[in-house]
């Protein structure tokens, strides 16, 4: 019996040793453990054993299945760091092929602008305001202290539909029935973005083009209020070290009028190509709102003043974005749209 | 406008560079485009005085030609015949650089040695009238050796205004010295002017009627005699052309060189030419005819303002003068006009003439009435100065409209409460006094403090006739602020009352609907509002489309540009052409704009519409190394309006079969949302495909926002999570295929009921295992009840019902999977 279990081990140590996979391994497993495995056989046959063997054979014997466990598992420890090895190299997948494409699509560069413009605006209180893009004389030029032949008409070559209606020339129209729908309630403070028409068509002139423009009306507004807004959207727009400049100007719904530089963002006002030298880049044209246009939309000027400002939204986008024709817009070359 | 700055020099002191001058012009709102030099030269020119000529030893056609340089005699060698011992003459020495860009040497020219050359004007750059060809003649006193330069307006810094319509003060340089006298505090240094009068009555000789005062408010003339006719003196010529205008001969030079120091225009008649020697300010008649300057026979109307002589009209007023009255090398006596217009006519007919010039230019933005009399004995003095001749007595002056001077209240306080921050009185006036206003405390009156007074100070101002652009309190403003600076302005932000800037529901929609587009990959484009009419015949547009009616613009760039868009498809479409033309074959656009209605009445405006536009054509974006790419469908475009509108929150809509517009006819629908119309997809139309000379197919769909936008829910209602399982089951039918999958869809959900949860179709089937004329369509169907788990029979009972339903209906059979 005891010669029978040596054997039986040694056996064993040598089956497991050759097992070659899981299978092989199981199998073995079975042969000895199972049912009726040869260590299962040999404890059915115990009670053949006289009293006094059984203790001692049964210690044996016990100790024999536990070494045979104890192997068993060692030999599928082995096993499976020697298959993984070989599992891995045929799962492995080259990391550099390319990654699923996905193309999401863009917003078209002018409306990532005006979004950016109007978002400036709406954080600081300014409501946006819409109005019709074909506008009736009377709110394009009359409201605004353009009366018919007055020579600042020429200013804006316009697209007429008939006599009394034509494209607006730019959203001020908005700001005058904003005004009307509004008075006399106070504060105005909207800006005005959207689509407008010029008879134009250049390098740096788009028959259609976009235009935010911004209104404050409030009892106390001045031109210093008008500077202060503006150099914190220039900032805001084109960076914290922007500086801005006020030229006088001359627009008929505005008095004083002002042209708006910002520190070229090229050179930083140093001079160079794209600000001609100058250091200064023009951006937006501004003023006090004209006594005369808030009378007629409403205000007394006695009692209110505003400011108004407006800007070319592609002459920003093009200032911001280095792109030097105008027409590119509006061309929708995907292979330039799909770049913003 | 162009500016010299030394000819500018002459009116008023300037202690600034030409860079700074043009700076601070600009920062005062004057513009200043660029500074360029007018005939620029450079060093080793110098004035030489000719002694000896004699003929070149070996040319014929040269000779040489002694010359004092102030620093010695020079021979130099010469090919001109126009020079005589003791003219002065333009010497380039060598080093010197001719504008062309050649270098002047001491040259051996057929043996003899020429340190040097006499230079002609158009070797100098200068495109002058002289009397013979040749050497240039220096007709200025100056000594031998002094530098061209010093001598002649050359090496002239030129400012170039870019003026707004409100300054045409600045037409003129007297108007810019103004200015400049502002900033600087100097003062203007040229005065009234003498004229020696001589000979005949101007009344005796003429007379002018002025028919319409409203047109020509003022009228002046003055008659000369006895000049003589040459080209004006070098310097007079030299300075014209500084600014643009070429010399013709001294009287009419005399008028141009007025005009750009007054901003004045001018206008000379052949005296002897006129019909009685009279002038008639008159309108035109019906049909009357003249033969302007320039040789062309224009037929006017009664729009059109003339001077007239007794008979016919002799000039276009303020426009141009007429061929018949011009002076040319004949005339004798001379009628100067001095004439103010109104502006919006001259405009007009400058415009109808087509003929826009340097004086019309003047008078469009209106000239200064009260200056006409002081341009006149300019005018008359320079042209005695440089021509000769006699100025008759007396002077016309027909002024029906005399200028009023205004008096505008300013009130101290009122600039502060505009520009935001304080400017004291003695600054308020001086700044006014140097423009030339005239300022005087009114009443009340100043206060010794603004500030115990809430009123404040208030002035009264007279604006002088060369600012008519300054008529009530808000343009002082304007002045007090632009000449103090703008730089001055502090910086402040508005303080008052919180506003909300949040945009409107409609606008957050339509930034959804954007979002979601790109985020399906989809390019947002931007296309002109207008359109090209043609585009509607290419696409087959039936004639009675409402599309068609599309409103005309009366004055449009091209035919392209011809009427205002009622679809964005056409333009769409033009740009898919465009990319495809740049081999960009995978396209996924979108825009999001306005389309234009006509309205009921054309004195209404038109309708205006936010449409959705898509259009896609190419293969699927899923185009990678793993999957063969498929060619995008209807189903494609389709799947992103159905993620559209799920993202909206719309869930009711459906979308009807039917023949639409641009589409082809079998493969289009209508989308209804809430059982109205929203928009259309399909494919694009195959003969507008060939028409295009697209080589793929276009998938298109265009949404009307206003149609669902009340559907919309931006912010849905939360629905609790499912508590207990769901049971999926996979069912298919056959059916014919005469019938629509949304049918059976729609006829699976009413017998679901709310336990069908959701409803998949996962395949579409047409094959052997099938009838002909049928097709299979299978289905995911997930059940779920939401207070208990539901039993196997429950479905069981579902599906018989689902089977009855179909086969009733669409004679649809369950397939056993």
């Amino acid at each position: 019996m005891q010669e029978n279990m040596d054997r039986l081990q040694l056996q064993l140590k040598e089956d497991i040793d050759r097992a070659q996979d899981f299978q092989q391994l199981d199998n073995i497993r079975v042969r000895y453990l199972g049912k009726k495995g040869d260590i299962t056989l040999l404890m059915r046959n115990m009670n053949q054993l006289s009293p006094e063997q059984r203790p001692v054979f049964g210690k044996r014997l016990n100790e024999l299945k536990n070494t045979a466990e104890t192997m068993l598992e060692q030999r599928k420890k082995e096993l499976y760091g020697e298959l993984s090895v070989k599992r891995w190299e045929s799962e492995r997948v080259d990391v550099t092929l390319p990654g699923k494409p996905f193309n999401p699509g863009r917003k078209h560069l002018i409306t990532v602008v005006l979004q950016e413009i109007e978002e400036i605006f709406t954080c600081m209180g300014f409501k946006i305001a819409e109005g019709p893009e074909v506008e009736l004389d009377y709110y394009n030029f009359e409201a605004l202290n353009m009366p018919k032949d007055h020579p600042a008409r020429d200013m804006q070559d316009s697209f007429y539909i008939n006599r009394e209606i034509l494209l607006r020339t730019h959203t001020s129209p908005v700001e005058v029935r904003t005004m009307q729908a509004q008075a006399p309630e106070l504060p105005v403070r909207i800006i005005s973005p959207g689509k407008v028409y010029r008879r134009d068509d250049d390098i740096t002139h788009s028959p259609m083009f976009h235009q935010v423009e911004g209104l404050v009306v409030d009892k106390g507004i001045t031109l210093a209020d008008l500077k202060g807004t503006l150099l914190l959207f220039a900032r805001e727009m084109f960076g914290k070290d922007r500086d801005i400049r006020l030229r006088p100007s001359f627009f008929p719904f505005t008095e004083p009028s002002a042209e708006v530089d910002i520190s070229c963002i090229a050179c930083d006002g140093k001079g160079c190509r794209i600000c001609g030298g100058t250091g200064w880049l023009e951006i937006l044209g501004s003023g006090m709102t004209h006594p005369r246009v808030l009378e007629i939309s409403g205000y007394n000027p006695e009692e209110v003043t505003g400011y108004a400002f407006g800007m070319g939204v592609e002459r920003i986008a093009m200032l911001k974005y280095g792109i030097d024709d105008i027409r590119l817009f509006y061309t929708n070359d995907l292979r330039m749209l799909s770049q913003y | 406008m162009k500016v010299p700055y030394n000819w500018l020099r002459e009116y008023v002191d300037i202690p600034y560079s030409p860079e700074e001058l043009a700076h601070r012009l600009t920062m005062a709102g004057i513009e200043v485009g660029s500074v360029q030099v007018f005939a620029p030269l450079g060093e080793n020119f110098v004035a030489g005085k000719i002694g000896a000529l004699s003929l070149h030893p070996n040319a014929q056609n040269l000779q040489v030609v002694t010359v004092n340089t102030g620093n010695g005699l020079l021979n130099i060698v010469c090919g001109a015949w126009n020079i005589k011992k003791g003219d002065m003459v333009p010497l380039a020495l060598p080093g010197a650089v001719l504008p062309g860009g050649k270098e002047i040497r001491t040259a051996e020219i057929k043996g003899v040695s020429s340190p040097g050359m006499l230079c002609s004007a158009g070797e100098l750059g200068l495109d002058i009238v002289q009397e013979e060809e040749g050497i240039l003649i220096l007709n200025e006193g100056c000594s031998p050796g002094t530098r061209l330069t010093d001598i002649l307006f050359i090496n002239e810094p030129v400012l170039e205004l870019d003026l707004t319509p409100n300054r045409s003060d600045c037409l003129g340089l007297l108007g810019v010295a103004r200015e400049v006298a502002a900033q600087t505090g100097g003062k203007i240094k040229i005065s009234a002017v003498e004229v020696e009068e001589r000979g005949r009555d101007i009344r005796e000789l003429t007379s002018v009627e002025i028919l319409d005062p409203e047109l020509c408010p003022r009228y002046t003339a003055r008659i000369m005699e006895g000049f003589k006719i040459a080209p004006s003196p070098l310097n007079m010529q030299l300075r014209l052309l500084s600014v643009g205008i070429r010399a013709i001969y001294n009287l009419v030079d005399v008028t141009n060189y007025l005009m750009w120091e007054t901003g004045f225009p001018m206008h000379a008649f052949d005296y002897d030419k006129l019909e009685k020697g009279r002038i008639i300010v008159r309108r035109a008649h019906p049909g009357e005819e003249m033969v302007t300057l320039d040789g062309v026979t224009r037929t006017l109307d009664p729009e059109v303002l003339v001077i007239a002589d007794a008979r016919v009209p002799v000039g276009l007023a303020g426009v141009m003068g007429g061929e018949y009255t011009e002076i040319t090398t004949a005339t004798t006596r001379l009628l100067l006009e001095a004439a103010c217009f109104n502006p919006v006519n001259i405009r007009k007919t400058a415009r109808k003439m087509n003929l826009p010039s340097e004086a019309s230019q003047r008078y469009e933005k209106g000239v200064d009435p009260e200056a006409a009399i002081f341009a006149q004995n300019r005018a008359v003095r320079l042209i005695q100065e440089t021509a000769g001749g006699e100025i008759c007595r007396g002077i016309i002056d027909n002024y029906p409209r005399p200028y009023r001077v205004p008096r505008i209240d300013l009130r101290v306080k009122k600039v502060e409460e505009v520009l935001g921050y304080d400017v004291s009185e003695r600054e308020i006036t001086g700044i006014l006094e140097g423009l030339g206003l005239e300022v005087e405390a009114g009443s009340p009156p100043a206060v010794s403090s603004p500030r115990s007074n809430p009123a404040g100070a208030i002035y009264k101002v007279e604006v002088p006739s060369f600012r008519r652009d300054l008529y009530e309190e808000i343009d002082l403003i304007e002045e007090i602020a632009r000449i103090k600076g703008f730089e001055k302005i502090p910086l402040t932000l508005p303080v008052g009352v919180l506003t909300s800037g949040r945009p409107s529901r409609e606008r957050r929609v339509l930034d959804r609907i954007r979002d979601v587009l790109v985020g399906c990959g989809l390019q947002e484009i931007i296309t002109f509002s207008f359109m090209n009419p043609r585009l509607f015949d290419e696409l087959d547009l039936p004639p009675d489309d409402f599309r068609r009616n599309a409103i005309k613009l009366q004055n449009p760039l091209s035919e392209e540009q011809g009427v205002l868009r009622t679809t964005q498809i056409p333009n769409i479409l033009q740009v898919m052409q465009y990319n495809f033309n740049r081999q960009v074959d995978n396209q996924l656009i979108f825009e999001i704009g306005k389309i234009f209605l006509p309205a009921e009445t054309d004195s209404k405006l038109p309708l205006e519409k936010m449409l959705v536009s898509l259009a896609l054509s190419g293969k699927m974006p899923q185009n990678d190394w793993q999957n063969t790419p498929k060619p995008l469908d209807y189903f494609y475009l389709k799947g992103i309006l159905e993620a559209l509108l799920n993202s909206l929150g719309i869930k009711e809509y459906r979308w009807e079969a039917g023949q639409l517009p641009f589409l082809h006819p079998t493969r289009g629908a209508t989308l209804v949302v809430n059982d109205q119309e929203a928009g259309f997809i399909g494919a694009l139309h195959p003969a507008a495909l060939e028409k295009l000379q697209f080589r793929q197919d276009v998938y298109l769909a265009e949404l009307s926002t206003e149609a669902f936008l009340n559907s919309v829910s931006l912010s849905p209602s939360f629905k609790p999570l499912p508590r207990y399982p769901s049971v999926l089951r996979d069912v298919a039918f056959t059916v014919p295929e005469k019938v629509n999958a949304g049918d059976i869809m729609q006829g699976l959900k009413e017998c679901g009921g709310k336990l069908l949860e959701d409803i998949r179709l996962f395949d579409v089937y047409k094959g052997t295992q099938i009838p002909q004329g049928h097709l299979s369509l299978a289905f995911a169907l997930t059940f779920r009840h939401s207070e208990r788990t539901l039993k196997d029979d429950e479905i069981d009972e579902i599906q018989e019902a689902m089977e009855q339903f179909l086969h009733d209906k669409y004679a649809a059979i369950l397939r056993k999977l």
